[in-house]
């Protein structure tokens, strides 16, 4: 339900770029759909560990290669009026399409415009309770055998300029997006036991909303290599950077023995820096 | 008309009756309630150094890891086995049988209190002889099961009174200390209370106890 919802806007707009509506072709001038396949690569700052849990620290992240590849839906519609709409969906291997970049173009001049816009892509957390098992001395740091993960959103709007040239079969198009965004609000449990004592000692982190500034530059590249009847077929390459600075602030409850009595505490941590950069290609249709 | 009143409907119609007498039966919900006594308490040892407790015979264990597990029961019946259900095979099943997995035994008197009386000097200021039951936290297997921490000891009465017990006429429970004992030995005297004001007494092995390192 969760991914239909998800998935709904991006198939209103392509069900309005479908010739079974008529009347639509007198409002969309031209349509474009596209797939793609890409890589997405993260690289987030560590920070020393202080005395409390920071799961910023805990991106997932690898130095050999892009952590998370993807296949990618788009359409591009160009309205009547100088409007225009960009709309990609992006999938992991699970083909849940929780990857999001929804915009509204408005083009007043021929190479520059404003777009507004909507962005959403899912990441891994991965074995944030070692943090644990590596500083609570004389305990098993978490009962839990399995190999903790969860997958977090950052999820945001933004507005900023595009920069579209055209020249005959080549187009090349510039976007400077910015926006707000926060990560996905999450709970997570950690359980603990004493090595060689009864003490048992069960810790729940509920994160807070972590609203920070992104950047977000995208360069779009597509060539047109064959027409067939009133339609073009080409190829695409895309790259895009996400940059932000945010923090991981959340409330801890700590029980000891027994679930009387708890200890609530606030915790702010550092900010953290990371970055996405998104490289795919593809095949496009316009029409 | 003449009625056919040969042997080939006679033995159709006694079958027939049999078939829907079964059928009847099948229906009757079995007897498996069955009322006892709680007469029989047990008390043995944990292993609960590692991140699970386990039973052990080992009369040593951790000055922080103190543990014991307790069963109450009725001696009786569990040494008479009228409470094995038989493995009738096809004929005792029924569908009412297949609804009701599990035998249900009613206490006589109910459990209304639990002490643990420690036998041997805990710290300076736990001498032999006190009541430490405050000392002591449970674990109920079945009881809140997604709970990882302990219950109590002084609410253990109330978890472990049920109306009935399903299963067998017995139920256990795991005794934790809270406390790093500070001498080399510890033996506790564990007393359950039942609603006819009698009592089931049962005294731990004398433990050894070493520091964690």
């Amino acid at each position: 339900m969760r991914h239909l919802a998800a998935i709904l806007p991006f198939l209103i707009l392509s069900l309005a770029a479908t010739p079974l509506l008529q009347a639509q072709g007198r409002f969309i001038e031209k349509k474009q759909a596209s797939i793609w396949f890409g890589v997405r690569d993260i690289t987030p700052d560590s920070l020393a560990n202080s005395g409390d849990l920071d799961f910023l620290n805990y991106l997932h992240s690898s130095d050999e290669m892009a952590e998370y590849q993807y296949l990618g839906l788009s359409a591009h519609l160009w309205f009547r009026g100088n409007w225009e709409a960009d709309l990609k969906v992006g999938m992991y291997d699970d083909f849940a399409p929780t990857s999001l970049n929804l915009k509204a173009i408005w083009m007043p001049m021929k190479y520059l415009g404003y777009t507004a816009g909507f962005y959403s892509y899912p990441q891994l957390l991965n074995e944030f309770n070692m943090f644990h098992r590596l500083s609570d001395e004389g305990f098993y740091g978490d009962t839990d055998s399995n190999f903790r993960q969860r997958c977090v959103h950052e999820t945001g709007i933004m507005a900023g300029l595009v920069m579209p040239v055209n020249y005959r079969f080549i187009h090349l198009t510039l976007y400077m997006n910015g926006g707000i965004s926060t990560l996905s609000k999450f709970s997570e449990k950690v359980t603990q036991k004493m090595i060689n004592g009864n003490m048992k000692r069960e810790i729940r982190y509920s994160t807070k909303n972590s609203p920070a500034l992104f950047f977000f530059p995208e360069a779009e590249l597509g060539l047109d290599c064959f027409r067939i009847g009133e339609a073009t077929l080409g190829v695409r390459g895309h790259a895009s950077w996400y940059a932000v600075k945010r923090s991981v602030d959340y409330k801890r409850a700590t029980w000891e023995w027994t679930y009387d009595n708890p200890v609530y505490e606030e915790v702010d941590n550092p900010a953290h820096r990371f970055s996405k950069l998104e490289i795919d290609a593809g095949l496009y249709l316009t029409w | 008309m003449r009625i056919n009143s040969g042997r080939t409907p006679r033995v159709t119609l006694l079958i027939s009756l049999a078939f829907m007498l079964r059928v009847v039966s099948s229906c009757i919900d079995p007897v498996w309630d069955f009322d006892f006594n709680f007469n029989k308490i047990t008390v043995g040892n944990l292993d609960n150094s590692g991140i699970y407790w386990t039973d052990t015979d080992d009369n040593t264990m951790y000055s922080a890891a103190v543990a014991f597990k307790v069963t109450i029961s009725d001696e009786m019946l569990l040494a008479s086995g009228v409470l094995r259900r038989s493995d009738a095979g096809f004929t005792g099943f029924t569908p009412v049988s297949a609804m009701s997995p599990e035998p249900r035994y009613h206490p006589k008197h109910r459990i209304t209190g639990i002490s643990i009386v420690t036998l041997e000097d805990m710290s300076p200021g736990i001498s032999a002889g006190t009541d430490v039951t405050g000392l002591f936290v449970a674990h109920l297997p079945h009881f809140k099961t997604h709970d990882f921490l302990y219950l109590d000891a002084e609410e253990l009465p109330s978890a472990l009174d049920q109306e009935f017990y399903p299963g067998e006429p017995s139920v256990s429970f795991q005794l934790f200390c809270r406390e790093n004992i500070a001498g080399n030995a510890a033996q506790f005297l564990i007393t359950v209370t039942l609603s006819d004001e009698s009592t089931l007494s049962a005294t731990t092995n004398p433990i050894n106890l070493v520091r964690s390192e």
